[in-house]
């Protein structure tokens, strides 16, 4: 059994990890990334990369069937799903070889197998044909990421009752397909499949869609969604899933239902009822690592464990369970292991994005949320419908919500439905980091003819003088 | 029972210490009176000797860290105490000054530094001259929630163990900038009374940072003269005068002397003479020997002659004071001044060796060079600048002659001092030197 001396390992290779092995690797460590599967982890491999291809082509297919309503009228049109694949694998390996590249660029060793803990400072790494070799490092980073939940009583196959693993790779479009669960993940499958053709229900437990979620924004999500002929059921249950030969029969109880079971018939149910931390088999108990009732790893704010020596990045620590987060953890976790000073997680707050289409992105505190801080609010809002662009690009479903602190101007949060939501949002996520006011937003220009435009409009109509549309009160001009 | 040990008040009116070190160990056994922790303060540098025997369960500040005086510092105790939530119930027992928050433990508390609103700005070797009634020092603002504060300041900020919940903002809506973080780290945060009237001065130019460079961190004395210098040139008006002194008559007294001295065992130096000379001045100029406290319009004219003496030493420059030099003969003098400057290079002064200075003479006479333009060592007015003798060709009645000449020079304060008395002063201090039989009467 071969034993390697190495300043760090990294468990792990999804997006928290490699970023904590490539600037680990430029700081001059030498360091070993490990992980069972390809690099890239969960978002390159199964989700975002590969969804946002899925929802990429899906796009294109509903532009293509209402093509006719501004004038390009295209016959008929049919998704190819082997090709729909192909396209969606091509993505996926062509950013699989570009970290691969950046994993050599910056002498990164890069081991596929199982890693686990011998002790604190040895990890062993069993390969898929039996052998083993081991790492003995100062420092080991543990960035295993998250799986989805499985829900015991509907076990996955992969056939009928899937998860978001499946629905990534899935070989045919189904005609009726059932989403339980109304959170991020169940709803870009849920535009995925419908775009591509599917007649889509989703289920959601809760009162509202994208539980967490500025309630303005999740209630005006559910419209939308009901216009493009989801299905939206909040408040509702499946209380049963009957397989079948090549079906599946849900019985749905709850606000949906009118209160009444109901036996539905679908092709394939998607569970996406969230996902979990992973860190089985790691061996953590052998480094002497316990986990919280949750199930995660406690860290502080460079993301060391409760051992030294033992970092944690990603999923695992709990928090927002987005790669961008984990990302961020891996650079800091990295630049502390390598000793720079001051380095921290600090964020004032993480962007999130839902690809539904129109897309949603959020950053910083909801209404709701700035309300029970006890914030006085001071909101401006616009409605996509007012903004040319947003008209010339024949969507006008969507708004932009910004959120301030009355006293001080201070932008709280900012919460955008609109078509690239996804890039807009990156001016709040830069707004709430420099302590900008809703002010400073709407005096700044932005260009001309654009969707972010609106969020100028929407900072200005906090204060009253919004020029696209009308004000509601002018004597609330008075106040700024 | 686990106690925690508060960031002592090491001479008095002194706010604030720096940790330069840590002599023992988070989890290190300590006897009684054992030193735990190197303190550096406004005056002095001390050896903090333990309460009591115990264990250092917890450091609460990193080494280089300035905490205010009742500050948690450590805690004392045996392993395995719940430190946590022994801080939690932690109230600092120092009545009237500001105690920092209780920490958390993973991350200290950072710099506090408030010094107290003064008319009268403390270098670091002198004691406020007043008495430090109305001199209270002011609570730190601590903001709740989040401080307003860009990325970049924020790990400016950590980079510099500064806690932004307790600076002030500058910017609009009270968000903090890179010059709020470098004013609270030079110590004048607390400075905040009239923000209108003192605009936030520019930020300074990045420094350009070369390949072949490299950094060190501005800590200790040097990190006070940093801060100290550039006040003193802002609160004083510093004006210079330069004359000669015809050393000749002392050369020979000294080389006379010199023999009675060191079988006393000291070694008679010049600067036995200057001070002795200096005294005899101020005696006659009272205005030379006084401090101008603006925000109380008033000039303190001081009854005492105590001479401070610049000593460089390995860390910097620092200045303890003769005490009573008008009571002390040439001989006690220069004994004094050999105990003093082996003291301040050995890092032993006392905060006694540094307080209550009314002078100040720096000496650069056995290093080198024409002559200087000192600091004034505030609260001080004037301070005066001794340089090499040497032999120089003079006039002496019509003829060029060689004479032990040398050049002495006077930074004052023109707030107080005049130049026709600084003049006057001056031609004093050279008259004695250069009669120095002349010191037998008025010295």
């Amino acid at each position: 059994m071969a034993e390697q001396q190495v300043d760090a390992v990294v468990i792990g290779a999804g997006p928290g990890g490699y970023h904590a092995a490539i600037r680990l690797g430029q700081l001059g460590k030498k360091v070993v990334c490990v992980d069972r599967d390809a690099v890239g982890g969960v978002c390159l491999n199964w989700g975002c990369i590969p969804t946002k291809a899925l929802l990429h082509v899906s796009e294109v297919a509903r532009h293509a069937r209402n093509g006719a309503e501004i004038g390009i009228e295209v016959p008929q049109v049919n998704v190819n799903i082997a090709g729909v694949q192909k396209f969606t694998m091509d993505v996926v390996t062509a950013n699989v070889k570009g970290v691969e590249t950046l994993f050599k660029g910056n002498n990164v060793q890069w081991a596929i197998g199982e890693g686990s803990f011998v002790d604190k400072n040895t990890v062993k790494v069993t390969k898929k044909d039996g052998s083993s070799e081991t790492y003995k490092a100062r420092d080991v980073v543990i960035a295993t990421g998250g799986a989805p939940v499985d829900v015991k009583a509907w076990p996955r196959d992969g056939k009928l009752i899937l998860n978001s693993d499946d629905a990534v790779r899935l070989p045919s479009v189904p005609k009726r397909l059932l989403v339980i669960g109304g959170g991020v993940i169940g709803l870009e499958f849920a535009t995925v499949y419908n775009r591509m053709g599917a007649a889509v229900t989703v289920v959601e437990m809760m009162p509202n869609l994208l539980t967490g979620t500025d309630l303005e924004i999740s209630k005006t999500m559910g419209r939308i969604l009901k216009k493009q002929k989801i299905e939206v059921l909040t408040n509702t249950k499946v209380e049963k899933l009957e397989k079948g030969a090549s079906t599946v029969k849900a019985t749905i109880n709850g606000e949906g239902t009118a209160n009444k079971p109901e036996t539905r018939e679908y092709d394939q149910v998607l569970v996406a009822v969230g996902r979990r931390p992973v860190t089985d088999n790691l061996g953590l108990e052998k480094a002497g690592l316990a986990l919280d009732e949750k199930g995660f790893i406690n860290v502080d704010a460079q993301r060391r464990t409760s051992v030294p020596g033992i970092w944690a990045i990603g999923d695992i620590t709990g928090g927002p369970l987005l790669a961008h987060k984990a990302m961020k953890e891996g650079v800091v976790a990295a630049e502390a292991i390598a000793g720079l000073p001051g380095v921290a997680y600090d964020p004032v707050a993480v962007p999130n994005c839902v690809y539904t289409d129109p897309e949603i992105a959020t950053v910083g505190l909801s209404e709701e949320e700035a309300k029970a801080q006890g914030y006085e609010l001071r909101i401006g809002k616009f409605p996509l419908a007012a903004s040319g662009r947003a008209r010339s690009m024949h969507e006008s479903d969507g708004m932009i919500k910004l959120i301030g602190d009355k006293k001080t101007d201070v932008l709280l949060g900012m919460h955008i439905i609109a078509p690239q939501a996804e890039s807009l949002i990156g001016e709040g996520v830069i707004a709430l980091e420099m302590g900008a006011t809703l002010e400073d937003i709407g005096l700044s220009i932005h260009p001309h003819p654009t969707l972010t435009e609106s969020i100028q409009d929407a900072a200005e109509a906090a204060h009253g003088k919004a020029i696209h549309i009308m004000n509601p009160k002018p004597a609330a001009a008075a106040a700024k | 029972m686990a106690e925690v040990y508060e960031m002592p008040e090491l001479a008095e009116s002194v706010v604030e210490g720096e940790v330069l070190r840590w002599i023992k160990q988070e989890g290190e056994r300590v006897e009684r009176d054992e030193p735990f922790v190197e303190i550096m303060t406004e005056k002095v540098t001390v050896e903090v000797p333990a309460p009591h025997a115990g264990t250092l369960i917890k450091l609460l500040a990193k080494e280089g860290q300035v905490l205010p005086v009742g500050a948690p510092l450590a805690v004392f105790g045996e392993p395995g105490e719940d430190v946590e939530a022994l801080l939690k119930r932690f109230k600092p027992s120092h009545g009237g000054q500001a105690a920092a928050p209780v920490p958390a433990p993973a991350e200290p508390p950072a710099t506090l530094a408030a010094p107290p609103v003064q008319a009268i700005v403390v270098p670091p070797n002198v004691p406020a001259a007043l008495p430090a009634n109305g001199a209270a020092s002011p609570q730190p603002v601590h903001r709740e929630g989040r401080p307003l504060a860009a990325p970049a300041i924020r790990l400016y900020a950590r980079q510099n163990d500064v806690d932004l919940t307790f600076v002030e903002g500058s910017g609009p809506s009270g968000r903090i900038r890179r010059e709020d973080v470098d004013r609270f780290l030079s110590g004048r945060a607390g400075v905040t009374a009239a923000p209108a009237l003192a605009p936030a001065p520019a930020a300074p130019a990045a420094i350009w940072r070369g390949p072949n460079d490299r950094a060190e961190p501005l800590k200790g004395l040097r990190r006070v003269i940093a801060q100290r210098m550039p006040q003193s040139k802002h609160t004083s008006a510093h004006t210079l005068n330069v004359d000669e002194a015809d050393m000749t008559a002392l050369v020979e007294l000294r080389k006379r002397l010199k023999p009675a001295a060191e079988a006393q065992g000291v070694k008679l130096t010049y600067l036995a003479f200057f001070v002795k000379a200096t005294v005899a001045a101020l005696k006659k100029h009272p205005y030379v020997n006084a401090s101008l406290d603006e925000a109380a319009r008033e000039i303190i004219l001081r009854g005492d002659y105590n001479v401070g003496i610049a000593v460089d030493t390995e860390q910097g420059l620092t200045v303890p004071v003769i005490h009573h030099t008008d009571r002390r003969s040439v001989l006690d003098i220069a004994s004094e001044i050999a105990r003093l400057a082996e003291a301040a290079r050995g890092g032993k002064l006392t905060p006694a060796d540094v307080e209550r200075g009314t002078f100040t003479i720096s000496n650069s006479g056995s290093i080198g060079g024409l002559f200087t333009a000192p600091v004034i060592n505030q609260p001080e007015v004037a301070i005066l600048g001794v340089h090499p003798i040497k032999l120089r060709p003079v006039v002496r009645e019509g003829a060029i002659v060689a004479r032990e000449m040398t050049y002495v020079s006077l930074t004052y304060d023109h707030r107080l001092v005049d130049g026709a008395l600084a003049v006057r002063f001056l031609s004093d201090i050279i008259r004695l030197l250069e009669s120095p039989e002349m010191l037998l009467i008025e010295g």
